[in-house]
């Protein structure tokens, strides 16, 4: 029935990806000395202008305040209130992406390149004379409270909350685990100040991308280059205490699943192990294939889906593996996590999985290249942790010359399962 | 403009072609006409459990994810009411590892017990994961059999209940695997940076050898029209209460879909939409309220749904939402509301076909609507709509015969 010609028993042969092109961004500062990083390409005529902030929660002094002032900054402003400033960029079919990390606070405007004029006008208004009226605060106070609440009855949700203030204490900003308690406690004026003191004394930068009808060095400079902004950042630099590693469950009335979470401190894209460790991590846990999925996923049906991470901040990071699974195999499920964190530190890994990743990660660092959006969030990877493009350089050749001894002494060293912290969240006395 | 070239091979396998040589990557997309429309009453949640199987060994191969993972690629899918789609990205020198996978996986299956077992096993668990374990996580299993009675749409992808999934066989999966997995129940799309000839030949080369059995046929029976209101209260144990209000309109082809999907950008697209201006922030009746069409290929809801503010009832809050949809009759977007609406429309259009997925998988389901080119022209349809249009299709759907309502509420302590 099928076509006599070919062997479908035989697979096409595999070539090696060999070039791939890093498109760095031009660079260039305006008039105030914000300095742009503009990536000109794509075919549609569309811009995104994203103006960065060390703005991020370890910079604010009670709980909520950073994320507050991100989110209500563009709720009004000295010449539009809310209602005509969301109306203005809706006219113009731009919307704005604003968010707040532990690091670092951004505001995203994605624009028809037509209209990139008018609506960057808009949103230097809001970053430069945001009002924040009363009303709005309370609005917002309000339905972010009901939102948290309903997050907070998710064990996946609990369950990452909980984890980050067990590797780095309740006391520590990458830590603290929010309660109900700190929405009540919020007030606008301290939603304010945080505004003074970071979004106004602190010197932002601009990742631009896209295709401009004509430069837009003039059309930036004209608009952004014109604002006051301040040039001394006062970061909160503490660095996290160590945390000794704990194991800790959560009981939730009713759950039909367990939301499981296994992981430790490591360290942050600055660190030299970190780049080949994010190999090691593939094969554990970091695509379809690995072996977490293979093990409890595609071999035990345990699980809709089980995955590990390495999680780099400007201070510091953490490795984990998460999952959800059904209460009655939680134990089953966490015994094979083990396992293969064992087996990682003790055994070789076979050549021929090796070989897999490797090419497979070749194709993950060509689709993270793919168009002109991806390659600006490719260069701010790099840029918020002072690197430049000479880590990818060292990526592509970690890859190719990592080999089994060296992932199975990396994993000996980071991964040992009896240096892990453990949480469970769900259904916990079966 | 999205340029594309439509070619048929001898057994029905529909292809279509889009280059673009800004990108190191091919996109391959194949949608099967079907979806959990085409499952029986008491095998609900089939098509989907299938999806999962497709990727548990075909005839030659034992394993597609390490195949297209050694060759770079990457690949997922995802099941509808009335569709099945599988694509994959793989950089362009290695495209030819795609066909082999996908065509031999089109041409039969290994159908292996133990995969059948894992995989219900697998489903069962996002079924828990997703629907169950979820605050509010049920409301469709609640919602579709309240508005349909009668056409499939009545249960969820994910099927009826645990028990259907639990207790499908692999007879099952066979006939429907040559029922509705053949070439010419299926279309697919080749886009990126490959030739038309390369794209011809390796479609021919892998797809034009495996025979077909004519399309399906398919026969459902039609939701008969709505005569009176339903209800439907339950409680649960979330934080607040929530409303969800639907209304029968149109099959996705019909003209006055995309009228209403416009209504409902109307309502609730973007901060400064009706419903935002109103409902949050005036009169702050709800954290979050929304509208949507969903756009289904036999006719559809048109759904509204909110987060209820404490201190405010159901009755309340369905209110306001019967006085927007009023507002919409006799105050029908124009002017400037109008013109910001076809702007947001443009826009969205452009950004979504940054993405070369995007593009493909729009070709496809346009193709399967009944052609391709209505990914260029469709907006056309948007741009021409007036305030007459908005007044006449809300009096014709808004009625309170045509709707059903599901009262969420939080459990009383």
């Amino acid at each position: 029935m099928s076509n006599p010609e070919i062997n479908r028993l035989i697979e096409p042969a595999v070539e090696k990806v060999s070039s791939v092109s890093l498109l760095e961004p031009t660079h260039f500062s305006l008039s105030n000395g914000i300095p742009v990083y503009a990536i000109a390409g794509g075919r549609q005529e569309v811009i995104k202008t994203e103006v960065i902030f060390p703005a991020g929660s370890r910079y604010q002094q009670v709980p909520l305040q950073a994320i507050s002032c991100n989110k209500l900054m563009c709720e009004g402003t000295q010449k539009h209130d809310a209602a005509s400033l969301a109306e203005a960029l809706d006219f113009y079919g731009a919307y704005l992406e604003n968010e707040c990390n532990t690091d670092t606070a951004a505001y995203s405007l994605y624009s028809l390149s037509k209209h990139i004029e008018p609506t960057l006008s808009l949103l230097t208004e809001i970053l430069c004379e945001p009002v924040f009226p009363e009303e709005e605060f309370e609005i917002y106070r309000h339905n972010a409270l009901q939102n948290f609440k309903t997050r907070n009855k998710k064990v996946s949700e609990i369950a990452s909350a909980e984890f980050h203030r067990m590797l780095f204490g309740n006391k520590h900003f990458y830590g603290y685990r929010i309660v109900e308690e700190d929405y009540d406690q919020l007030n606008n004026d301290v939603v304010k100040n945080f505004f003074g003191n970071t979004y106004r004394a602190n010197m932002p930068f601009v990742v631009v991308a896209g295709k401009p009808d004509s430069g837009w060095e003039k059309t930036l400079d004209n608009i952004l280059g014109k604002l006051p902004f301040g040039k001394n950042a006062s970061p909160n630099t503490s660095e996290p205490e160590d945390s000794e590693k704990t194991k800790h469950k959560i009981h939730v009335d009713g759950a039909l699943q367990c939301a499981i979470r296994v992981g430790k401190r490591l360290f942050s894209k600055n660190h030299p192990d970190y780049l080949p460790l994010t190999i090691v991590n593939t094969i554990l846990g970091g695509y379809f294939g690995s072996r977490l999925m293979k093990n409890i996923r595609e071999d035990k049906g345990y699980t809709y889906g089980i995955g590990s991470g390495l999680v780099s901040r400007q201070l510091g990071g953490f490795f984990y593996i998460s999952s959800e699974v059904g209460a009655d195999v939680t134990q089953n499920a966490l015994d094979e996590v083990y396992k293969e964190l064992h087996k990682m530190c003790t055994e070789p890994v076979p050549a021929e999985e090796l070989n897999l990743v490797k090419n497979y990660l070749m194709g993950q660092f060509l689709r993270g290249a793919d168009g002109v959006f991806s390659q600006a969030e490719r260069f701010l990877s790099v840029h918020l942790y002072g690197l430049d493009y000479s880590y990818y350089r060292r990526y592509l050749d970690t890859l190719e010359s990592i080999h089994p001894e060296q992932i199975m002494e990396l994993s000996a060293k980071y991964l040992s399962p009896d240096s892990m912290s453990e949480l469970v969240v769900g259904k916990t006395h079966v | 403009m999205i340029q594309f070239q439509k070619f048929t091979l001898s057994n029905g396998l529909t292809v279509i072609h889009h280059p673009d040589d800004a990108t190191q990557l091919v996109c391959v997309n194949i949608l099967y006409d079907v979806g959990a429309r085409d499952e029986r009453p008491e095998k609900t949640g089939f098509a989907h459990l299938f999806e999962h199987l497709m990727f548990s060994g075909s005839v030659n191969i034992e394993n597609y994810d390490e195949h297209l993972e050694k060759a770079g690629g990457e690949n997922n899918a995802f099941t509808t009411n009335d569709i099945t789609n599988y694509y994959l990205t793989i950089p362009r020198n290695n495209v030819e590892t795609a066909f082999w996978l996908e065509s031999d996986r089109m041409l039969s299956l290994a159908f292996s017990e133990k995969g059948l077992e894992v995989q219900r096993n697998v489903v069962m668990e996002e079924f828990k994961q997703r629907y169950l374990n979820q605050p509010y996580g049920d409301v469709w299993l609640l919602l579709k059999p309240l508005a349909y009675r009668v056409h499939p749409y009545r249960w969820n992808t994910i099927g009826m209940e645990l028990s259907h999934i639990e207790k499908a066989s692999m007879e099952d999966v066979k006939s429907f695997f040559f029922t509705h997995y053949v070439p010419s129940n299926a279309i697919l799309v080749v886009a990126g940076n490959i030739t038309l000839e390369k794209a011809k030949e390796l479609s021919e080369k892998w797809f034009g050898g495996i025979s077909s059995p004519p399309k399906p046929l398919r026969q459902l029976p039609a939701e008969p029209t709505q005569t009176e209101k339903r209800t439907l209260r339950v409680e649960r144990e979330v934080p607040q209460d929530a409303i969800y209000k639907c209304y029968h309109i149109c099959d996705r082809n019909h003209p006055d879909y995309v009228v209403l999907d416009m209504i409902t950008d109307a309502l609730s697209n973007g901060q400064s939409s009706r419903f935002h201006e109103h409902l949050i922030k005036k009169k702050q009746l709800f954290s979050e309220v929304q509208a949507y069409v969903s756009g289904d290929r036999d006719p559809g809801l048109l759904v509204l749904s909110g987060k209820l503010n404490p201190e405010v009832s159901f009755e309340q809050a369905e209110a306001a939402l019967d006085e927007e949809l009023r507002g919409i009759i006799e105050n029908p977007p124009q002017g400037r509301e109008l013109e910001k609406m076809k702007n947001k429309t443009e826009s969205m259009h452009a950004f979504t076909e940054i993405n070369l997925m995007n593009r493909a998988l729009g070709l496809a389901t346009y193709e399967w609507l009944g052609d391709a080119n209505r990914i260029n022209t469709e907006i056309e349809q948007y741009r021409k709509l007036g305030a007459a249009d908005f007044s006449r299709c809300a009096a014709k759907y808004f009625s309170e015969n045509n709707a059903s309502v599901l009262y969420y509420a939080k459990k009383s302590s």
